[in-house]
């Protein structure tokens, strides 16, 4: 009897060692991610898409994705700078599992997500600021505006009158821009008429110049002022090939440019740096103001004239 | 064995059989939660050069409808785009980076249509299937395996399409063009890259057309502008010192180049009506130039057809079906058809492109 029951132990011990062996080999199989699995996903919603003013961040992105073995999602609601198609976006990606977030929100009211803390992975916003403790990689709008109001000034008495647009009222960065220019061009007791897209035109004729901080309506605006033979002097930012046309015609006075790669690239890197729990990135996009003159400054050649990245 | 050892022994076997049922739970847990999402098509999409306006307008195409159908198939379509910056190098490597990062399908708008066999080559190996488009590789090449494609329009037809234009308005408007009022056709062609196979098919063809018809025809002078906006205007500036205005046809391989020599004529500010400018691919810029009359005419590239047919090739191949239910294929091409757009067919086909996009 004893040794029975010996010799049935010694057959289970065996047959347990057999069975573990077997489920070791299958744990491996399964425990061993894809490459494809591997990798951190990460979803850029755009509030629009325009090659020319996104493209260069958009490089930088990539770069940053490749160099942190990351994925990216590019997505850009079907009505250009739609809130209600950007905050479903962005549920949507959340909910199919994305690991972190790159936003450019298109009003406040997707801005108000982050307040909320409706988002549940790491993210970034670019252009517009949340209140909440969510990190924003863009020029500092304070200084954009004060650049552009003191350009004007240089060129300007303050008999002029400025025309300040607002093209996208509910969207808080350029809403930013546009208040520090209104400071700035206040001190020095301009005169000054704001517009949104609906009324500008008929304000166009009683001024002298424009002030309109956004890239893809000043492309769109330099080719009405073109079209209609308008010679009103524009400062705007951005460094598309539109706008360095305008420069180089003098159809734009002055415009405020930055490194829009490494913007780009940063905001990548910060998320990854997150996700892999690394030191995240502390630096900002410093910003230039840029004439025709000085256009070919080195500095300036590297943003306006990138050489393949 | 005594009792101690047989007590020690059982209790081993049961940690141990404990911990590797534990370990696999967890592990499947955390590998459902990883899973969790629609499934996932990952597309690598590798373009020979981002410079050029159609390829990027292509390519901004396909990144917008297959964004429109993740929701319509229920899956989620990434996209990871690569710039070859015109070198059969630089993408060879790019290539084979989307093939170790396991990418499902490959799509690819080749530098040099004589090095896809190595590419054809590394995707079979890798069980990718392989889509070209818009620059055509060599048959032989695509013919290697059942799983390489290609989509995009004839180039002969593009050319001679371009010959149709001029033709038509060397017939009908023979006081305007015949400037010297020689009877003679005064062209000058901008080429695209030297080699490529476009290149020479449509500076062939644009010319053997309007010669076939029987109208005598000079070429002034030709060259290459690598389908290069900037380049063709460099061009364009010395042959307009050299020739002004006895240009009376300007060929271009494509519109970019067309819209260079645009760019000349209004820098040196030359007075309507320009010389007839015909260029290819019917880019949103090129366009507006037929529309006001600067441009005669383009051929239509159907980018947006080209985009359309790569997403719905991809989703066959991904879900593994047989695309010939879906397309007539031919040597394991797609073709499809260029169409000319002049000022008379301008409105037309603006109305029908509002109409597809709203």
């Amino acid at each position: 009897m004893k040794r029975k029951l010996s010799n049935f132990m010694q057959l289970g011990i065996v047959a347990a060692l057999g069975i573990s062996v077997l489920l070791s080999i299958f744990i491996q199989e399964v425990s061993f991610p894809t490459v494809s699995e591997n990798r951190m996903e990460i979803s850029v919603i755009f509030r629009e898409w325009n090659s020319s003013t996104w493209g260069e961040i958009r490089l930088g992105m990539e770069k940053a994705a490749s160099d942190y073995q990351a994925e990216l999602r590019f997505l850009t609601p079907q009505e250009a700078n739609s809130p209600s198609e950007q905050q479903h976006l962005i549920e949507q990606e959340i909910k199919n599992g994305a690991n972190g977030l790159v936003v450019i929100p298109a009003a406040e009211q997707v801005l108000q997500l982050f307040s909320d803390n409706k988002i549940t992975v790491p993210s970034v916003t670019i252009e517009s600021h949340s209140d909440e403790q969510i990190p924003c990689f863009t020029p500092d709008s304070e200084k954009v505006g004060q650049l552009l109001a003191q350009a004007a000034a240089e060129d300007f008495t303050n008999q002029a009158t400025a025309l300040l647009i607002n093209p996208l009222p509910d969207n808080t960065g350029i809403q930013e821009r546009l208040e520090s220019v209104q400071k700035y061009l206040i001190e020095d007791h301009f005169s000054i008429l704001s517009a949104t897209s609906d009324n500008w035109t008929e304000l166009l004729p009683q001024s002298d110049f424009v002030i309109l901080p956004e890239t893809t309506s000043a492309v769109w605006l330099l080719s009405f002022l073109e079209e209609e033979q308008l010679a009103i002097p524009l400062y705007t930012v951005g460094y598309s090939q539109e706008i360095i046309n305008g420069l180089e015609n003098e159809s734009i006075r002055a415009a405020v440019i930055w490194n829009g790669y490494g913007e780009g690239y940063l905001a990548v890197q910060q998320i990854a740096s997150k996700l892999l729990k690394t030191p995240p990135p502390e630096s900002q996009p410093a910003v230039i103001l840029v004439r025709k003159e000085d256009m070919y400054e080195p500095e300036n050649q590297k943003i306006l004239f990138p050489i393949g990245h | 064995m005594n009792r101690k050892t047989r007590k020690f022994c059982f209790l081993l076997v049961i940690s141990l059989v404990i911990l590797v049922l534990f370990s696999l739970f967890a592990i499947l847990t955390a590998k459902m939660k990883k899973n969790q999402g629609p499934p996932t098509l990952r597309i690598g999409v590798a373009m020979y050069s981002q410079e050029d306006t159609f390829i990027r307008s292509l390519v901004q195409n396909f990144e917008q409808m297959a964004q429109q159908r993740e929701s319509q198939e229920g899956i989620r379509i990434n996209i990871n785009l690569v710039d070859g910056k015109s070198s059969q190098l630089i993408q060879n490597e790019q290539i084979e980076h989307l093939i170790t990062l396991d990418y499902d399908i490959l799509c690819v708008n080749i530098v040099d249509r004589t090095a896809a066999s190595t590419l054809i080559d590394q995707a079979r190996q890798a069980e990718i299937p392989i889509i070209f488009f818009n620059r055509q590789p060599v048959m032989e090449d695509l013919m290697r395996w059942e799983y390489a494609y290609y989509v995009g329009a004839p180039a002969e037809q593009s050319g001679s399409l371009q010959g149709q234009i001029a033709l038509d308005l060397w017939n009908d408007q023979r006081e305007r063009i015949d400037i010297n009022g020689d009877g003679v056709l005064q062209y000058v062609i901008l080429e695209g890259e030297p080699g490529h196979q476009d290149t020479l098919i449509r500076t062939e063809k644009c010319i053997q057309l309007v010669t076939d018809a029987g109208v005598r025809a000079e070429k002034l002078i030709s060259d290459t502008a690598n389908w290069n906006r900037e380049q063709a205007a460099a061009k364009m500036t010395s042959w307009w010192q050299e020739f002004g205005s006895q240009i009376e046809v300007v060929f271009a391989n494509n519109d970019d180049m067309a819209l260079g020599v645009l760019d000349v004529m209004q820098q040196l500010q030359v007075e309507p009506p320009y010389p007839v400018i015909i260029g290819v691919d019917a880019t949103s810029e090129a366009l507006e130039a037929v529309a006001n009359g600067t441009m005669s005419g383009t051929v239509l590239n159907d980018g947006v057809g080209i985009a359309q047919t790569m997403l719905e090739l991809s989703l066959s191949l991904y879900y593994q079906q047989d695309p010939a239910q879906k397309f007539t294929i031919e040597n394991q091409s797609i073709w499809l058809p260029y169409r000319p757009i002049t000022q008379k067919e301008i409105e037309q086909f603006l109305t029908q492109q509002e109409n597809a996009a709203s």
